[in-house]
């Protein structure tokens, strides 16, 4: 081994020991005697080493820890609900499911007025229109046929809701866990 | 984290009271100190929320830390401060100077060096020298090979100790 290769190992090996919080081991410790350079890197490494060990450790404050073991407490809290009123159902469905389903459902119920107003003026304005020439019992049939269409799509999308909420929590979670 | 799993209510005050020395010391050295507390909340918070999709067979610690090491990378980009400081860093490896460096030296604290590492470089180091885990776990923690996380941390300590620049051709 050149002399350049055995300073390169001996660095190696002291920054090891370091990260390890070890002491160099007896062969690394003859190189030292016989290398300033690497000396100064092992002096540079324990006066590196005692000051990251002079950081303070850290106490998370009582303040915090009563904010989080509250905040937790709120997040578990609709689950144990789920639990509880589902039985078996709230076993298998993911954290989060409920309030995600209530906050969708809320969405489309708040919307569900904008679209009957919106149908119920398409069906009197074509009704206008198509009057004058389409037979009164024709009219009727068109009527209901729209009626029963639109009725499907609402039951199609209330109906998916559970399904969008789920998919939305599952991806939560796998965003969270990386 | 079993128990929490199954909705024992008791569970979280005990994880908590296990591993908060750990977290927040982590999050004390990995994020500047004004986001810590936040961090370390939403931690706990995302571990409640996604504990049906832990795995038992996994450490609990090791996915505790890639959550909050997760979060702490998002923190650390919106850090604006930080990034200056990263970029003023960088200059400073590339163009490595003596006055330069033992300027640092006298000026900056650990903890002020610490902050000044490169990200990916000190979420490697506060795992390993902080919280003494294995290359393994910090590779599975900050998801990438094993063989990256040796290398990063030694490139960390170089950096730490001034000499980023260091030839190792010179003994």
């Amino acid at each position: 081994m050149t002399p350049l290769d055995a300073c390169r190992a001996a660095r190696a090996s002291l920054e090891d020991a370091f990260l390890g919080r070890r002491v160099p081991g007896a062969e690394i410790r003859a190189h030292l005697d016989s290398c300033l350079a690497c000396r100064e890197v092992e002096g540079a490494l324990r006066t590196l080493g005692e000051s990251l060990d002079s950081l303070p450790a850290g106490v998370a404050p009582e303040s915090v820890l009563l904010r989080t073991q509250l905040a937790a407490r709120a997040e578990l809290a609709p689950h144990q609900l789920v639990r509880g009123s589902a039985g078996t159902l709230g076993r298998v469905l993911p954290t989060g499911f409920v309030g995600e389903l209530l906050r969708l459902v809320g969405f489309a119920t708040a919307a569900l007025p904008l679209v009957l107003a919106w149908n119920a003026l398409v069906i009197r304005l074509a009704g206008r229109l198509l009057a004058g020439f389409v037979p009164e019992p024709l009219l009727s049939v068109l009527a209901g046929a729209y009626l029963a269409s639109v009725a499907g799509w609402l039951a199609f999308v209330y109906g998916s809701i559970p399904f969008v909420a789920h998919r939305r929590v599952q991806r939560t979670i796998s965003e969270v866990t990386g | 984290m079993v128990l929490l799993q199954r909705g024992d209510p008791t569970a979280f005050e005990r994880l908590l009271e296990r591993y908060q020395r750990r977290l927040f010391g982590f999050l004390l050295r990995r994020v500047p100190s004004q986001q810590t507390e936040d961090l370390f909340q939403e931690t706990w918070l995302r571990v409640v929320r996604a504990r049906e999709s832990f795995d038992p067979a996994r450490r609990f610690s090791t996915w505790l830390f890639q959550i909050a090491n997760n979060l702490s990378r998002d923190g650390a980009r919106r850090s604006l401060v930080e990034a200056r400081a990263q970029t003023r860093l960088q200059s400073e490896v590339q163009a490595p100077d003596s006055a330069t460096v033992a300027a640092l030296d006298a000026k900056l604290d650990a903890q002020q060096r610490l902050a000044l590492l490169p990200d990916p470089l000190r979420e490697v180091l506060v795992l390993r020298y902080f919280e003494d885990l294995g290359e393994r776990e910090i590779a599975e923690i900050v998801g990438v090979p094993p063989g990256t996380v040796k290398s990063r941390l030694h490139t960390a300590v170089r950096v730490l100790r001034g000499a980023a620049g260091e030839c190792d051709d010179s003994p």
